[in-house]
């Protein structure tokens, strides 16, 4: 209606067709974008504040290009468009929900929104009634203030290009509120293992993220996310976030740091006394504990399927134990603690302790062995 | 008299407009804009300098087809005249020659 409104207007001023064509078209264009983007609310209210902010500029323009005689006619149609809009606003302020507050998440810190994209980034602002009920965020203006200069676009689309911090001021209308912005890029995230679980442990989980310099970057902002539950959840640790075992079984973990992603595979293995007799597709994990130079073995039964093995230290203590498979074929997975391992026929697990250990002290750990599903 | 000297939005837009050539529309030098020097124009406000700057033979425009996605309406596409490309040359030689002998930090004065 607001279109078909300000068509009228243009055309009641004598402003030339191919101008008002223009004009109205850049609007029905940046409309119809926008009206994907954000959906109608949003677009629809963008379209009246344009056309608001806009008025004045064509009304103005027309006043100085047109005889006095059309001066006069426009004079008397910006006055009737003044009452109109008032009416309109006064109409818009009782009959809709006005904003009351700008929201900003705090990300990873609690202290300012942690960036670590490289590409441009759009800071999320929501825009609350005093209800408390989320209105579109169309018009809500983004200024750098002080601190580390960074390109931010007026619509919050910043780009961090290296580590530092800026004051922002995010406004809408007469709401005005300060956004700390910490850019800490992150170029790259590593992680050398897959992640191995008794059922009810937990550890952090493990990766590295670094910047240009492969420095580690330690200010993180981002997601963690368990593929199934049921195996494995994420959880809030002191320092960052912990990876439990839940139940028997194999699950993926992805993690989302700016616009970096990794994958990890998880195994969750059931404590036994024993792993004989090990069933396809079980996860088993056997405590081990080795005194001076000791060393124990078990053995693997003949399988089609691989088995996977690894040795899990207790805790966050470094892995003192060590492996290796006599009688199967096997390769290194990711670390040198683990072996995809093929035994065509019995084949023996030896676990030993490493010759940096202190040979005086009991290593503690756990053998970890899956025997993975037939095909 | 045509005024040439060009304003600091003028000179902008009319930048814009040689950036974007075959492209340079109401909306594409809008959103140019607002990249480059973080204003945002209202749709009024971008248009009457364009006006200006054709009133002053900087630029010319002519009306493309009507497209759906505009409501069946035309872009009114922009050029720079050859006298609009003087006038760039010229702001660029202005500048140049304000800013000459510059050369080192601008300390600001204490009291």
């Amino acid at each position: 209606m607001i279109a078909s409104t300000l068509e009228r207007l243009l055309s009641l001023l004598g402003v030339d067709p191919e101008f008002a064509d223009a004009v109205l078209g850049d609007l029905a264009e940046e409309h119809s974008s926008r009206l994907i983007r954000d959906g109608s609310a949003a677009a629809d209210w963008w379209y009246t504040h344009e056309a608001l902010r806009s008025a004045p500029y064509l009304l103005v323009e027309v006043v100085r290009l047109a005889s006095w005689r059309s001066r006069a006619w426009a004079a008397g149609i910006m006055a009737a468009a003044a009452c109109i809009t008032t009416v309109s606003l006064m109409a818009l302020s009782v009959g809709t929900r006005r904003p009351a507050r700008l929201v900003i998440p705090s990300g990873s810190s609690e202290h300012g929104l942690v960036v670590n994209n490289l590409r441009p980034f759009q800071i999320p602002v929501t825009v609350l009634d005093s209800a408390g009920r989320v209105l579109p965020d169309t018009g809500v203006q983004y200024r750098w203030v002080s601190g580390m200069p960074m390109p931010v676009t007026p619509g919050g689309l910043v780009t961090c290009s290296q580590p530092g911090d800026a004051v922002m001021h995010v406004s809408l209308g007469p709401l005005l509120t300060e956004l700390l912005l910490r850019c800490r890029p992150v170029h790259d995230i590593r992680s050398g293992r897959m992640i191995n679980l008794v059922v009810g442990d937990a550890i952090d989980v493990p990766f590295l993220a670094v910047d240009a310099e492969d420095r580690e970057v330690t200010m993180l902002s981002g997601q963690i996310t368990i593929q199934d539950s049921s195996v494995a959840t994420v959880e809030a640790g002191e320092q960052g976030r912990l990876v439990r075992g839940r139940a028997p079984g194999s699950t993926g973990l992805n993690v989302k740091v700016g616009d970096k992603a990794l994958f990890m595979s998880v195994h969750v293995y059931e404590p036994v006394s024993t792993i004989d007799g090990i069933k396809p597709g079980q996860h088993v994990a056997l405590p081990v504990r080795l005194s001076g130079a000791e060393t124990h073995s078990w053995m693997l039964a003949a399988a089609p399927e691989g088995y996977y093995v690894a040795v899990i230290p207790d805790g966050d203590e470094q892995n003192l134990l060590r492996l290796s498979i006599v009688g199967a074929r096997c390769v290194p997975a990711l670390d040198s603690h683990s072996f995809f391992c093929l035994a065509q026929h019995d084949a023996t697990v030896f676990v030993y302790r490493s010759g940096e250990s202190n040979q005086s002290a009991e290593v503690r750990g756990t053998l970890a062995v899956w025997r993975q599903s037939r095909p | 008299m045509t005024n040439t000297k060009l304003g600091t939005l003028e000179l902008a837009a009319m930048l814009a407009v040689a950036r974007l050539a075959s492209n340079a529309y109401g909306l594409a030098v809008r959103k140019d804009l607002a990249e480059r020097t973080g204003r945002d124009l209202s749709v009024g406000a971008l248009y009457t300098t364009l006006g200006r700057l054709e009133k002053k033979g900087f630029l010319i425009s002519r009306t493309s087809e009507p497209t759906p996605v505009r409501g069946g309406r035309s872009r009114r596409m922009y050029q720079v005249t050859s006298a609009g490309a003087q006038a760039i040359r010229e702001a660029e030689q202005h500048s140049v020659s304000i800013w000459a002998g510059l050369g080192s930090p601008i300390i600001p004065e204490t009291t």
